[in-house]
């Protein structure tokens, strides 16, 4: 929010606030969340997440689809961390690339 | 001014660990991924036990999945700015933390998942033993001798509010209020800002 949407500290508290209540205000009961545990179920729902970002950034005026990336060279460079599976076959097939043309 | 935004939640030694940028990279050995600013969110937050794991539309590779996170990614910071400019001092680096002990993750006193228990504790553990690191490195005791790094973590009772506890957002202020207000913190901020005004000053 700081970062993309160029958001106000104060501003982000508000949406923080707004978000939260609508992603984590239907906190499930204990007795909920040992069902959903044992289910192997995750305890909220992403889609309440997705939808209260899409508002958000509806709400500013940017389309919900809007991509991550800004252009090549954004004045303010974000990033996000997170893990896949997936790299490790795309580094091993450049490594594999670089293999072969060396 | 450039300025990383940082979020973590991921790692697990047979997973691979991913950066979702908002600019092109052009370090041959990472890649650009095409996500939806919704996707970048949700892939960061899909913090086990809390959100399904995320599955890209356009390439179709999944984030976080059954993965806690790298909390503190000072190094990944320095790695990707030295990438992007080689060469170049960096003037300023400012860490904000999520509380010393740091986030609970979940109310687990009642159901007794002392796995997960295990893991924030690991985590919150991690953090704080990445800024030590840090702190030890080189780079680390240049830049805390020269005023150019500065972390900030509330290092008093915040363990007691669990991720999912927004409603606390108040006290959350009371317990920042006071950590900032020692005097301690309170030369720390004052460094910081002249730190970061010196920076748009210059025209860095």
């Amino acid at each position: 929010m700081l970062g993309r949407l160029r958001m106000t500290i104060p501003e982000c508290i508000e949406i923080f606030k707004h978000i939260s209540k609508s992603v984590f205000g239907e906190n499930p009961g204990t007795f909920r969340r040992l069902a959903k545990q044992i289910a192997g179920r995750p305890f909220f729902n992403a889609q309440a997440l997705e939808k209260a970002i899409k508002e958000l950034l509806t709400a500013r005026g940017i389309d919900s689809d809007t991509l991550f990336k800004e252009s090549n060279d954004p004045k303010c460079k974000v990033w996000v961390y997170s893990c896949s599976l997936l790299p490790l076959l795309l580094i091993g097939l450049v490594a594999l690339m670089i293999g072969i043309v060396d | 001014m450039f300025r990383f935004v940082c979020t973590t939640r991921n790692i697990r030694p047979s997973l691979h660990n991913v950066l979702l940028r908002s600019y092109t990279t052009w370090s041959p050995t990472e890649e650009n991924y095409v996500c939806h600013i919704w996707e970048a969110a949700r892939a960061t937050s899909a913090a086990p036990l809390f959100f399904e794991p995320l599955t890209l539309r356009s390439s179709g590779a999944t984030f976080g999945d059954g993965a806690l996170g790298l909390n503190n990614p000072i190094f990944e910071v320095l790695h990707e700015a030295d990438i992007l400019w080689p060469n170049t001092t960096i003037r300023s680096v400012l860490s904000i933390g999520t509380g010393l002990t740091d986030v609970k993750g979940l109310d687990t006193s009642q159901h007794k998942m002392w796995d997960v228990l295990k893991t924030c504790v690991d985590l919150s553990m991690n953090a704080n033993k990445q800024a030590e690191n840090f702190a030890k490195t080189k780079i680390g005791r240049e830049m805390f001798g020269n005023r150019t790094y500065f972390r900030f973590d509330v290092d008093r009772n915040i363990e007691t509010i669990s991720l999912e506890e927004w409603e606390k957002l108040d006290e959350i202020d009371g317990l920042t209020e006071a950590y900032l207000g020692r005097p301690d913190k309170e030369k720390d901020l004052l460094d910081c800002a002249r730190s970061l005004c010196n920076r748009i000053a210059s025209g860095c």
